[in-house]
């Protein structure tokens, strides 16, 4: 007798047995592609553009929330510079990008920050006037950042960065530096304590208009929400789809002979 | 089964091939100015160049956005001037170095490339043809860049850098001139 090479060990026909398979792999992909699909096909009537996500593992899972604990210098006139993230603010204003925030000062009219690599130079509205890094500065990491004391006053204050290479003052400009004697008095810059209301402030910042639900489940129906495996995955699904198809009417039509 | 597990290696190997594009230094910045200015006794002083309203304006037409900060720092000896320059290519910014000498591009270096793509621009193939070019009339550059297949963003970035630091050349030596 010859073998019936369209059942497989169970007596079902290969295409069902597959179908059955594949149906059953995919069974959580599809439902949450219609799920998603469903909503996206009556988001307007459903809101889900207007309503912004507020939890923070939401913003943590798209790389939208600020890693990390805010460092934060007092500056002339009430203001406050605050690193985060690899970004500088004044209040909650991003400034611009920089690496481990590790001291900032006012300098007149201007305000300087500087990180581990770069140091700043701004108005006192935070626009950037310049960005210094290893071409303008001497060697090494900036470690700490200080202001000379003088006899005559603060208003002749020089920015002092302490760096591994040895402790540096700068002029007015930050064009020119000369190395700093041991025996000179530097007012070192502390850190402050970022109040919560100001973090919160930072953070809402960094987010941008937020996260809607629209797009959450737009990147969920698409895979994208899971990176390139999900995008994969739908990609698949979606074949899979496919197939069943094939092997829902070869079914239909294997029952009909 | 076996292949769907073969699938999901093959997108974890491609996340952590993604995941590993980072900065490449080229060249340090320090580096390229003492190369640039080897015949000189040492790197010049840095002299600071602010933009006008009329110097950000044409630099917005240059880049198509402003220039990120207020001052531009650069080197100077003789008919030479160094500049240091960054653009964004697609997503991060590249650091130029470029040296112009009578008004002509002399010579420009990728110091630092942060994107995933296209660093086939960094090569002498690509960089010599900036060598000897000028402005027009027009303020375009004087010779067409031939481009990079896969590399369209970075090439603009370039030619875009270029188009800078001979406009900023002839900047700073219009408000020198007696």
């Amino acid at each position: 007798m010859k073998k019936n090479t369209f059942k497989d060990s169970h007596g079902r026909r290969a295409p069902m047995a597959w179908h059955r398979r594949v149906g059953v792999a995919f069974a959580v992909v599809f439902v949450a592609v219609a799920v998603t699909g469903l909503a996206l096909n009556h988001s307007l009537r459903l809101g889900l553009q207007e309503r912004v996500l507020e939890a923070d593992w939401i913003y943590r899972w798209y790389g939208m929330q600020p890693a990390g604990e805010p460092v934060g210098f007092q500056l002339a006139g009430g203001k406050r510079a605050v690193g985060l993230a690899g970004a500088l603010y004044l209040e909650e204003r991003a400034v611009g990008s920089l690496h481990e925030l590790r001291g900032a000062v006012s300098l007149g009219d201007t305000w300087v920050a500087a990180g581990s690599r770069e140091v700043l130079m701004l108005s006192r509205d935070g626009d950037v006037i310049e960005r210094l890094d290893g071409a303008s500065l001497p060697p090494g990491e900036v470690l700490a950042v200080g202001l000379t004391q003088t006899a005559e006053g603060p208003e002749a204050a020089r920015l002092v960065l302490t760096l591994s290479s040895g402790r540096y003052s700068f002029d007015r400009e930050l064009v020119g530096w000369k190395v700093l004697g041991s025996k000179a008095r530097v007012a070192a810059v502390a850190p402050i304590e970022v109040p919560a209301e100001l973090r919160n402030r930072i953070v809402r910042a960094y987010r941008g208009d937020g996260l809607s639900v629209y797009r959450v489940v737009l990147d969920v129906h698409s895979g994208r929400f899971f990176g390139a495996l999900g995008i994969g995955i739908v990609d698949l699904s979606a074949l899979a789809m496919g197939f069943l198809t094939l092997t829902g009417v070869y079914h239909v039509y294997r029952r009909r002979r | 089964m076996k292949a769907f597990r073969l699938l999901i290696a093959w997108n974890i190997g491609l996340l952590a091939w993604v995941a590993r594009a980072e900065d490449d230094v080229y060249l340090a910045p320090e580096r390229f100015l003492e190369e640039t200015f080897v015949e000189a006794a040492g790197v010049p002083a840095p002299q600071l160049v602010w933009l006008t309203k009329e110097a950000r304006e044409q630099v917005r037409s240059i880049l198509g956005h402003d220039y990120p900060s207020m001052r531009i720092r650069y080197w100077s000896a003789g008919a030479r001037t160094a500049w240091i320059l960054e653009e964004v290519g697609k997503t991060k910014p590249i650091t130029m170095g470029l040296v112009v000498a009578g008004g002509r591009l002399e010579r420009i270096k990728v110091l630092i490339y942060r994107e995933s793509h296209g660093w086939e621009v960094k090569y002498p193939f690509f960089t010599d043809q900036f060598n000897g070019i000028g402005l027009d009339a027009s303020g375009r550059l004087s010779r067409p860049i031939d481009g990079i297949s896969g590399a369209t963003l970075s090439v603009n970035a370039l030619t875009k850098l270029g188009r800078l630091a001979l406009f900023l050349d002839a900047f700073v030596r219009k408000a020198q001139a007696p």
